[in-house]
């Protein structure tokens, strides 16, 4: 059980408070408003730990949801945003384990790329961030969820630690190997690649 | 500060320099004493130099592999449906009401003991036994508003039902 974050992880007040409390009290144009300040966030982080953009659109959207029809839960014991990104990563936890189930796809395997369409630069680029995108599905989740929110989300590393409920060492530790394997899924690839062909 | 490695001490240098590694390799090693300790270390450590090029170009590939454009309309559509009635589950709102209904089902419990008891003995006989009964409601009520159970566990309980449990497992090798 992931425990609630504590002031003290952040120690700074919470400058989403104004719009946070006229949420509570059914403020339509406030709950816009914070949308509108973590929708990139939110779909991202949802985008790098689900690996799809559509379904990261979906996860997003029900995280947002949960978030606001149970604010009166959120007592301002960590940053709203914090809370906010907790909601997100249960959310895309939830998402993977059902997918996963519903496919009965095994998730870690090897990259599988088809690298026959590169062409043009902008082919190149897409085929890029790609193989980067699969490369990250072959994370275990508690490294890949500790890279998104650094690399993707660019949250501090407090922050992290509040999100994920563990220690600061422990985020720092994850970080390290998963952005070190990710190099080595991205750097061995080709080479696999040319091996079967 | 990071907390400073003490290369001396510990059995493992570079492992100790894991907080520093990270932080270089996304650009957020602001301070002056750390970075000059990790130059000083990657001065004589190719295992490390070779860390580093993996955490800065790993970061790299993820800071720009992930651009993402809203569709448009999403936080109107949210806030739309934020407003929306929600499901006769949610309105219910079980949690509240299992709390709140508490002292209800108390004086319930005790109406109906008093109307069994009523129907089956004299009040003379139940006098004793009505007396425990309330005493033992007027417990339970307090133990029900009581601070250990307010605010504490009312969020627990919300907490619940937004957070899954972590089932990634595997070993944490805390670096701090």
């Amino acid at each position: 059980m992931v425990p609630p974050a504590r002031p003290s992880d952040t120690g700074e007040p919470d400058p989403d408070e104004p719009l946070v409390a006229r949420a509570r009290r059914g403020d339509e144009g406030a709950v816009r408003l914070l949308v509108d300040r973590y929708q990139r966030r939110v779909i991202g982080l949802a985008w790098g730990l689900v690996g799809d953009h559509a379904d990261a659109e979906d996860v997003a959207q029900e995280a947002f949801l949960r978030a606001f029809r149970s604010l009166r839960t959120f007592r301002g014991q960590s940053r709203f945003r914090t809370w906010l990104f907790q909601i997100a990563i249960n959310t895309a936890r939830t998402h993977r384990r059902t997918r996963a189930r519903r496919q009965e796809e095994a998730v870690g395997g090897s990259i599988d790329l088809d690298t026959t369409a590169g062409g043009g630069s902008l082919e190149q680029a897409v085929i890029a961030r790609d193989r980067i995108h699969r490369a990250l599905e072959t994370l275990p989740a508690d490294l890949r969820e500790a890279v998104v929110l650094r690399d993707v989300n660019g949250l501090d590393y407090r922050e992290i630690a509040a999100a994920l409920g563990v220690p600061i060492g422990t985020v720092e530790s994850r970080i390290f190997r998963g952005r070190a394997r990710l190099r080595q899924a991205l750097t061995h690839e080709p080479h696999d690649q040319g091996a079967r062909r | 500060m990071t907390a400073p490695p003490d290369l001396h001490h510990d059995a493992d240098p570079c492992e100790a320099l894991i907080a520093l590694l990270v932080r270089a390799g996304d650009g957020s090693l602001d301070d002056a004493g750390d970075r000059a300790r990790l130059d000083r270390h990657l001065a004589s450590c190719a295992a490390c130099r070779e860390a580093l090029e993996a955490q800065q170009a790993a970061h790299v590939a993820l800071a720009t592999s992930f651009d993402v454009e809203p569709p448009l309309g999403f936080a109107t559509r949210i806030a739309a449906q934020v407003q929306a009635p929600a499901s006769w589950f949610d309105r219910f709102d079980f949690r509240q009401w299992t709390w709140r209904a508490g002292p209800v089902a108390a004086g319930l419990a005790l109406a109906a003991w008093l109307i069994a008891a009523s129907s089956e003995t004299t009040i003379a006989s139940a006098g004793g036994d009505l007396a425990t009964v309330a005493d033992a409601v007027v417990a339970a009520e307090a133990v029900l508003w009581s601070d250990a159970m307010d605010e504490a566990d009312l969020v627990s309980l919300a907490w619940d039902d937004t957070v899954q449990p972590d089932t990634t497992g595997g070993d944490e090798a805390g670096a701090q």
